[in-house]
């Protein structure tokens, strides 16, 4: 039980003034795919998020039976009869009036949580809480509850990381790295990220082993959004990019997202897409960029292929900034490498 | 005229503009009463609701859209340098002090200057240690020179217009195990993308280098830099602006061109753009943007100027 006992020191402090700007501020044109192996992907998937609600479809008659019998015997009747009737409709993929739609808050939790995980313990000190967590546990055995993630994850699941909160005001708090720029408990974020909306993208139905059925978009489906933020370092941006998988370009290596994600037992491979950066625009109160050989001015957008030297460079000052604490983990890699259990 | 009523004043009208269109929604918008909950309180969010002909409709507030717009106006002014206050209670330039008013606030130094009658000396005392933005937007006990109202769901004969409501379910993974996190966080209802909510702006006296940073918190709000109401960091309240209307008239309107009110002020001519008559400019839609554009390089010619 030692390992993961491990008495952790998460590094915090004051969170910076959010009231002026000063930093760099601007938005992210950002694309989300699927995989495809149509567009040179090694795998084909599906990608399902839901709307955190179930529907079920049951006989309404049954219902009425019911109502005005006191009866034990009866209610306990109806239930079994509701139950051998009742059918769980397709979950939904989640939409609004402008179509199927990622929400921003899942993309988010999705960028969020791979840097929360990425980065590694320094010694005794950590520099990112778990903002979500349960408490530690010991390495679960194929086929228990989390052990594909916990194989992904293993650096950086050992040890307590308790969440840092801000109830207290911002004057009066200390937290982490990455609370600091997404929020938490009583702090506003620095960084804001749009529903990703469908382009030209439809789902389709799917019925899965077990009773299972989810509406999901197929492979080679996009989703568009914006990432704005607010008072970064060049570092910091670097992080919300290498957060969505970016390094090398402006497009990333294939990472996890969404329900199913770790699954490989079923007909379909679910979860596995791309961020793609489509455009870095910098709002006109921001500072100036400079990063590498990139020299970016207030106001100015940059996009196409001259954004590849940008992410690296970016990337390349977080990578820097953060050296030996954060690692860079394939994900599909390791789950397509894991093939036992469920 | 050493004595000239400076345009801080209620006591002259010198212009007046009037800024109208529609704010339509691209994003999930949520206007709800009070604040936002903090992150990890799992509560029902409704959206706030106006009556308007019998039904219960959502709408934007103004004093919502004021703070949009005032805290547009601070980031902006802060760039270029000027000292601009936030407007919150306890932080204004009201509340600062002042030696040479013997260590009181503005606000006291105000308010005794009014109770023996002296008049000019406070308005000239207001004038030159607010801020801007408290001379556009107000201060405790100053009323402001610009005022939004309330943005309602109407069409263009004043009907209410059905305004469709979506539910969100907020959810979170566990960084342990992978899987959902026990719980909803949050379950929030929102106005769905495409309803459209008629505003109106008005605004008194205020100087071209002012409207002209009216008008660029306006851009800046049409081009998504800044949003409307709750969950704004999960891409909510992103808004542009339709059939875009501005009129501008009265004493310092002269045949198209807008004279300027101080003497940090530049003169506009805006006659081979807008509609005008003798002491009024009216311009609707393109040409509406390029009366922003044209205010917006006052903005951002006089700036410099405006710091001392
Ligand atoms: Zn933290
Ligand atoms: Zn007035
Ligand atoms: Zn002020």
């Amino acid at each position: 039980m030692g390992a993961v006992q491990r008495a952790l020191k998460v590094l915090r402090g004051r969170p910076r003034d959010r009231s002026k700007a000063d930093g760099l501020a601007g938005r992210l044109k950002v694309s989300l795919r699927t995989c495809s192996r149509s567009l040179g992907d090694s795998y084909d998937s599906y990608l399902h998020v839901g709307t955190g609600m179930l529907k079920f479809s049951f006989d309404r008659s049954l219902l009425e039976k019911v109502t005005g019998s006191r009866e034990r015997v009866n209610l306990e009747s109806f239930i079994r009869e509701l139950a051998e009737t009742m059918s769980v409709d397709y979950a939904l993929f989640s939409s609004t009036r402008a179509g199927v739609v990622v929400p921003g808050s899942s993309v988010k939790g999705n960028v969020r949580s791979r840097l929360e995980l990425s980065f590694v313990p320094k010694g005794d000190a950590v520099r990112a809480c778990f903002v979500r967590s349960s408490q530690p546990i010991l390495e679960p055995k194929p086929g228990q509850q989390g052990w594909r993630h916990y194989r992904i994850w293993r650096g950086s699941l050992e040890g307590h990381r308790p969440a840092c909160t801000c109830v207290e005001g911002p004057e009066e708090c200390e937290v982490c790295l990455l609370c600091d720029i997404f929020g938490t408990a009583g702090l506003k974020g620095l960084v804001s990220f749009s529903d990703f909306v469908g382009v030209g993208t439809s789902t389709v139905k799917l019925d899965l082993p077990y009773n299972e059925k989810v509406e999901a978009v197929p492979p080679g489906s996009r989703f568009s959004g914006e990432v704005y933020f607010f008072n970064l370092k060049p570092e910091e941006l670097g992080l919300i990019l290498f957060g969505m998988g970016l390094s090398d370009s402006r497009v990333g290596r294939p990472v996890l997202l969404g329900k199913l994600k770790y699954r490989r037992d079923l007909p379909h491979i679910f979860g596995v897409v791309r961020y793609e950066l489509e455009s870095l625009e910098l709002a006109p109160f921001s500072k100036g960029l400079e990063v590498g050989s990139s020299s970016i001015a207030p106001g100015s957008v940059v996009s196409g292929e001259k954004l590849d030297p940008l992410v690296k460079d970016l990337v390349g000052a977080a990578k820097q900034a953060y050296a030996e604490e954060l690692i860079e983990v394939d994900e599909v890699g390791i789950v397509g490498s894991l093939t036992s259990g469920v | 005229m050493s004595q000239r009523i400076p345009w801080s004043s209620h006591r002259v009208r010198l212009r007046d503009a009037v800024v109208e269109g529609y704010l339509v929604n691209d994003s999930p918008l949520r206007v709800g009463a009070g604040r936002e909950p903090p992150l990890g309180s799992a509560v029902d969010l409704a959206v706030l609701r106006v009556a308007i002909g019998g039904k219960k409709v959502p709408y934007i507030p103004g004093s919502s859209l004021k703070g949009v717009f005032r805290s547009t106006a601070m980031q902006l002014a802060l760039a270029k340098g000027l000292h601009a206050c936030s407007g919150l209670s306890g932080y204004t330039c009201m509340d600062q002090e002042f030696t040479e008013y013997g260590g009181s606030t503005l606000m006291g130094y105000v308010q005794d200057r009014l109770r023996v009658g002296d008049v000019m000396e406070a308005i000239r005392a207001f004038h030159e240690k607010a801020c801007l933005l408290c001379k556009m937007f107000g201060s405790p006990s100053f009323t402001g020179h610009v005022v939004f109202s309330d943005a309602d769901p109407l069409d263009e004969r004043g009907e209410v217009v059905e305004v469709p409501i979506g539910v969100r379910t907020g959810i979170a993974i566990d960084r342990r195990t992978g899987a959902v996190h026990a719980g909803a966080l949050y379950q929030v209802e929102y106005v769905e993308p495409g309803a459209r909510f008629r505003f109106t702006i008005a605004a008194t006296n205020l100087p071209n280098y002012a409207l002209g940073l009216l008008f660029k918190a306006l851009r800046m709000l049409h081009e998504g830099w800044v949003r409307v109401g709750g969950f704004k960091t999960r891409g909510f309240g992103r808004v542009h602006v339709e059939d875009l209307r501005i009129s501008i008239w009265g004493l310092t309107v002269e045949q198209g061109k807008l004279v300027a009110i101080d003497d940090k002020d530049l003169e506009v001519d805006l006659g081979s753009i807008a509609r005008v008559e003798e002491h009024k400019v009216v311009a609707e839609g393109a040409v509406a943007w390029q009366v922003v554009g044209k205010l917006e390089e006052v903005w951002e010619q006089c700036s410099a100027r405006l710091k001392s």
